[in-house]
C-alpha cells in the first residue's frame, strides 16, 4: 500500500485497485457459492449447477439445486453480508476494533428474544427433518429478537456515553450481558416442554437449512436497507476515525449517527439471528481481514467486508456439511473455530487496529 | 468576522468553566488563546463551532448566529483541528478529502479534488498522498490535519495546540504557514498556544484567560510582565531581541 506517486495519477490508480478488488470479491463470492452448491452427496458438477440455474438440468438436479442448496447458499450470502457489515460499522462508531454483534452481547440478546418467542409465544418448532427449526410466526421471532438485541445495545450505548471505557472493558461488559441473556434463555428452557427445548437448542447451534424463501426475503430486505443506510454514512464513518471532536468539526452529528447506526445494526443482527441462530465472529473477522488489504476507507471497506462475510459463511457452511458427511455440523461451531483464534490475537495485541 | 458575546459553558450542573467571554476578531487576524492548564482555552475553542454547546451567550460568524446554523453550515465556515491528531489506515489524500465532507453530496467532484490537491501542496504533502496516516511522523500528521482544515475552505480556522507534539522546526513551520494563510486567504485564526514566544511571533491578537474568564484581550501590548505573572504565576520580563518582543521567565 505504500506508494509515493503524484496525487493525480497515483490516486486514480489507487482507487482503480480498490474497485477491481471489490469486483474480484464479487466474482469470488459467486464462484464459491457455485462450488458450494455443487458440493455434496448428489455428485453435481459446477457445470450442472450453472445449467440448472439457467433453466436447464434434469429434474433431480433442479430439485437439489433450487429447493435444497440454493436457499441455503443465499441464506449464507445474505446473513454473512449482514453480520460482517454490522461488525464493520460497530467497530467504527464504537471506536472499538473488538466490536461485533456477537462480542457485545447483541446476538445473545436477540437469541434470548427469539427463544422467548419460540417457547412462550409458540412461534417456532423443530422441523420433522431434524435439520433445523421451522417458523410458524417469523415476524414474532424477529420482533422479540430485536427487543432483546436493543436491550444489549442500550446498555452498551449507555456505558460508552457515561464513561471513557476501554475497548477491552466494553468487551467484558459484552461478556456479562451475554451471560445474563444465556441465563435467561436457560431459564426459559427449564420451564418449557421437551419439544420446545429441542427447538431452541437446535436453533442455538446455528443453521442455514431452516430458512424458507419467505424468511430469506425478510432477511435480504433488512440487510439491503442496512447496507444502504451504512453506505449513505460512509464519509461520516471515515470522519469518526479521526476522533469525535474532529468528526463534529466536519459537520457530522455524532450522537445521531451513533444512535441511528446502532439501531440499524441491532435490527439487522436480530433479524439474522432470529432465523439462523447465533453465528459468532463473522462480524469480527471479515472487517479485520479486509482492513489489512484495502485499509479503513469505509467507501471500500464496508462493501469488501460484507462480501468477505458472505465468503466466510459460505466456506464455513461447506465445511460444516462436508467435514463428517452425511452429518451436518452446527455452523456456529465452525465460525467460532475460525474466529476465536483471531479474537484472542486481537485481545493480546491490545485491541490496536 | 468572528464575534462572541458573553459566552459561558458548564458541564451539567457543575460550576461554570467559561464565564462571559466576549471578543471580536477581524479577518486576516490570528488570535492566540493563552492561559494556564484548565483556564478554559480548549473549551472556548470548541464552543465557537458548537462541538460543545455553550450554556449561554452568542457566537456570530459574519453576523450570523452560530446557534441558528446547521452543523454542516458551521463546518463550511469554521474548521477545527483537535489537540490530538488520530491516525488510521486512511491515505493522506483521503484524510484531506474529508475536509470536503461539509461541501460534498455523495461523492467528491473534480472541484473538490482540485481543492484537496491545492491544500496538500500548500502543506508540502504531495509526496505522501498515498501513505496511510498511521505511517506518518507527528509533524507530517499535523500537516495532514491542517491541510484537511484548509480543504474545508473555512472563514475561520480553530486550532487546539497545533504545535504540542512538534519539534522546533515543525512548530515554526506550521505556525508560519497558518499565519501566512490567514493573511492571503483573509481567514481569521484562533489558536490555543502554550508558548508565549510562538504566540508573539505569529499572532497579532492575544486573549489571556484565567479561571474561565477573559483576563486581557488586545494586541501584543497586553502581554505585560504583570499580566503574565497574574495568569501564569511566574516572574517574567518582556524584552526585545533582534527587533522582536520575547518573554523571558526569570
Amino acid at each position: 500500500m505504500k506508494r509515493e506517486l503524484a496525487p493525480d495519477a497515483g490516486y486514480t490508480g489507487y482507487l482503480r485497485f480498490k474497485k477491481l478488488f471489490l469486483l474480484g470479491m464479487v466474482l469470488l463470492t459467486a464462484a464459491i457459492a457455485l462450488v458450494a452448491i455443487a458440493c455434496g452427496s448428489a455428485g453435481l458438477t459446477v457445470g450442472t449447477v450453472v445449467r440448472t440455474l439457467l433453466g436447464g438440468g434434469d429434474q433431480n438436479a433442479r430439485i437439489i439445486v433450487w429447493n435444497l442448496r440454493l436457499p441455503r447458499m443465499v441464506t449464507a450470502v445474505v446473513a454473512g453480508t449482514g453480520l460482517a457489515a454490522v461488525g464493520c460499522v460497530m467497530q467504527s462508531i464504537l471506536r472499538n476494533p473488538l466490536a461485533s454483534s456477537s462480542t457485545l452481547g447483541v446476538s445473545q440478546g436477540a437469541a434470548f428474544g427469539a427463544a422467548f418467542a419460540i417457547i412462550v409465544l409458540n412461534a417456532g418448532m423443530q422441523s420433522q427433518t431434524l435439520d433445523g427449526v421451522s417458523f410458524s410466526n417469523p415476524y414474532a421471532i424477529s420482533v422479540c429478537a430485536f427487543v432483546g438485541s436493543m436491550l444489549s445495545t442500550l446498555v452498551m450505548l449507555g456505558l460508552s456515553r457515561i464513561s471513557k471505557i476501554t475497548p477491552q472493558t466494553m468487551i467484558l461488559a459484552g461478556v456479562a450481558l451475554s451471560s445474563l441473556f444465556s441465563g435467561g434463555t436457560t431459564l426459559l428452557q427449564y420451564f418449557a416442554d421437551d419439544v420446545k427445548v429441542a427447538a431452541v437448542v437446535f436453533w442455538t447451534f446455528g443453521s442455514l437449512s431452516s430458512t424458507s424463501w419467505r424468511e430469506i426475503a425478510i432477511m435480504a430486505a433488512v440487510v439491503a436497507g442496512a447496507l444502504l443506510y451504512f453506505l449513505r454514512h460512509r464519509w461520516s464513518y471515515n470522519a469518526l476515525q479521526s476522533g469525535e471532536a474532529t468528526a463534529k468539526g466536519l459537520g457530522v452529528h455524532t450522537d445521531r449517527l451513533l444512535l441511528g447506526s446502532m439501531v440499524v445494526c441491532s435490527l439487522t443482527a436480530s433479524v439474522i439471528v432470529s432465523y439462523i441462530g447465533i453465528i459468532n465472529f463473522i462480524g469480527l473477522i471479515a472487517p479485520h481481514l479486509m482492513r489489512r488489504v484495502i485499509g479503513s476507507d469505509y467507501r471500500y471497506l464496508l462493501p469488501a467486508s460484507a462480501l468477505m462475510g458472505a465468503v466466510l459463511l459460505l466456506l464455513s457452511d461447506t465445511v460444516a456439511r462436508l467435514a463428517v458427511a452425511p452429518v451436518v455440523l452446527p455452523i456456529g461451531a465452525i465460525t467460532s473455530f475460525l474466529g476465536a483464534p483471531l479474537f484472542l490475537y486481537l485481545v493480546f495485541k491490545g485491541g490496536k487496529r | 468576522m468572528l464575534r462572541t458575546q458573553d459566552v459561558s459553558f458548564a458541564y451539567g450542573s457543575a460550576g461554570e468553566i467559561l464565564r462571559q467571554i466576549s471578543f471580536d476578531l477581524e479577518q486576516g487576524c490570528c488570535l492566540a488563546l493563552l492561559g494556564n492548564n484548565g483556564a478554559g482555552k480548549s473549551t472556548l475553542l470548541k464552543c465557537l463551532n458548537r462541538i460543545q454547546e455553550p450554556k449561554g451567550g452568542v457566537v456570530e460568524v459574519q453576523g450570523q448566529n452560530v446557534r441558528a446554523m446547521k452543523r454542516r453550515e458551521i463546518a463550511r465556515s469554521m474548521a477545527y483541528v483537535a489537540q490530538q491528531s488520530e491516525s488510521c489506515q486512511l491515505t493522506v489524500f483521503d484524510s484531506v478529502l474529508l475536509g470536503r465532507k461539509p461541501h460534498m453530496r455523495m461523492n467528491p467532484t473534480e472541484r473538490d479534488l482540485t481543492i484537496v490537491r491545492r491544500a496538500m501542496e500548500r502543506m508540502g504533502l504531495g509526496p505522501f498522498a498515498l501513505r496511510y496516516t498511521d505511517e506518518l511522523s507527528g509533524g507530517e500528521l499535523q500537516k495532514v490535519v491542517l491541510a484537511r482544515a484548509l480543504a474545508q475552505e473555512p472563514q475561520i480556522l480553530l486550532l487546539d495546540e497545533p504545535t504540542s507534539n512538534l519539534d522546533l522546526h515543525n512548530q515554526h513551520e506550521v505556525l508560519r504557514v497558518v499565519s501566512q494563510i490567514a493573511k492571503t486567504d483573509h481567514m481569521a485564526v484562533v489558536v490555543v498556544l502554550h508558548d508565549l514566544n510562538l504566540a508573539l511571533r505569529y499572532c497579532d491578537r492575544f486573549l489571556l484567560m484565567q479561571d474561565g474568564r477573559v483576563y486581557r484581550y488586545g494586541d501584543a501590548a497586553v502581554l505585560t510582565p504583570e499580566a503574565i505573572g497574574d495568569v501564569y504565576h511566574v516572574r517574567a520580563q518582556v524584552v526585545e531581541v533582534l527587533g522582536r518582543k520575547m518573554v523571558v521567565v526569570e
